[in-house]
């Protein structure tokens, strides 16, 4: 009886270590959050090889990007609406985000889509107007593509009325990259600084 | 040199005050601080057609700016575009809001450099040539 009785036992564990273990296998990288602004991806996408152009820094690159979260929009300096109102709504989310103590204050990167009207130090100056901790940078053609295609955020040039002039349409998304430089999380519009706050938060205690 | 913050503090104001003509009210009109050198700004206002008839605004004019046109940004599929308003309508007992992410007035090429808590004369064209001067103030964004 008593054999019988370990033969069970052993044999419960076993097969509640084998479950285990294929849960454990089969367990997706993070557990769902209920968020209300942002979406994550159920395994964070690596970012291929880049080297960005930032004013006074020799390079930027995904290496740059680890150890911190960052927040990443692109856009352009002559978009007069949705670059502007972003960046301002950016700012406002860092200053949220301040308070929070074991929290690092994420970076902000934006990366401009228009290298043949943004110098780097266009960029720089008009990114650190809304913050002076803001990363501004842009990067060659061949760059922009490789990145925001595997960011899956859309861009195209289009001319205006004038016909010696162009505007940029472009994703309006804000992406997350996670300390380990993966996309992690896309925060679509509308943005509202306080809800991104919010779930910026949750996703970085269910990372920790 | 504190004495003078103060005095421009108290001038800088939020909002000027409403402009109204015959049946066109035109409020909480300002315009996004802007970095320096940023050739294209946008100016956002509400306007509300307290008549019984369509107003449509054909144009807009600042001396302050070179050009000043009328766009809406739009988003499909999560891309933003801006599209070229060649004339709003507004019709009886409406209200058009021209703010961020919507309508709003492109300014193109300022003349000056625009301060914050300035306040900048544009004009709306409407029909016959009338024209509204409307007062913009230059401020930072209101985000939530």
């Amino acid at each position: 009886m008593k054999k019988t009785m370990l033969i069970a036992v052993v044999a419960a564990g076993l097969i509640s270590g084998i479950a285990a273990g294929i849960a454990l296998r089969n367990k997706p990288e993070h557990q769902p959050l209920i968020l209300s602004s942002a979406t994550r991806f159920s395994q964070p996408r690596a970012l291929p090889v880049f080297s960005l152009a930032v004013f006074n820094q020799s390079e930027f690159t995904g290496e740059s990007l680890k150890g911190n979260w960052t927040l990443v929009f692109f856009g352009f300096t002559n978009c007069p609406d949705v670059c502007p109102t972003t960046l301002a709504t950016l700012d406002r989310l860092i200053e949220i985000m301040k308070p929070v103590e074991n929290i690092k204050t994420p970076s902000v990167l934006f990366i401009s889509v228009d290298p043949m009207r943004d110098t780097p130090e266009k960029i720089r100056d008009y990114v650190q107007f809304f913050n002076p901790n803001f990363i501004g940078a842009t990067a060659d053609t061949l760059t922009l593509q490789s990145l925001t295609r595997a960011m899956s955020v859309a861009y195209m040039y289009r001319p205006t009325e004038d016909a010696n002039n162009y505007t940029v349409d472009h994703t309006s998304a804000v992406l997350l990259v996670d300390p380990d430089a993966r996309l992690h999380a896309i925060f679509s519009t509308p943005h509202k600084a306080a809800d991104m706050a919010t779930d910026l938060r949750k996703i970085i205690d269910a990372y920790n | 040199m504190r004495t003078t913050n103060v005095i421009l503090a108290l001038l800088v104001v939020p909002f000027a005050a409403p402009s109204l003509w015959a049946d066109l009210e035109v409020d909480h009109a300002w315009i996004r601080a802007a970095p320096p050198g940023v050739r294209t700004l946008a100016g956002y206002a509400n306007l509300t057609n307290t008549g019984q008839e369509e107003i449509i605004i054909q144009a807009v004019e600042s001396e302050v700016f070179e050009l000043i046109e009328m766009h809406e940004t739009q988003n499909i599929d999560g891309v933003s575009s801006m599209h070229w308003l060649k004339t709003v309508e507004i019709a009886p007992g409406e209200i058009l809001y021209f703010e961020p992410h919507g309508r709003h007035f492109m300014l193109i090429k300022p003349t000056k450099p625009l301060p914050l808590g300035v306040a900048v004369t544009i004009e709306l064209i409407l029909g016959d040539d009338v024209r509204l001067p409307v007062d913009f103030v230059v401020r930072r964004e209101t985000t939530q």
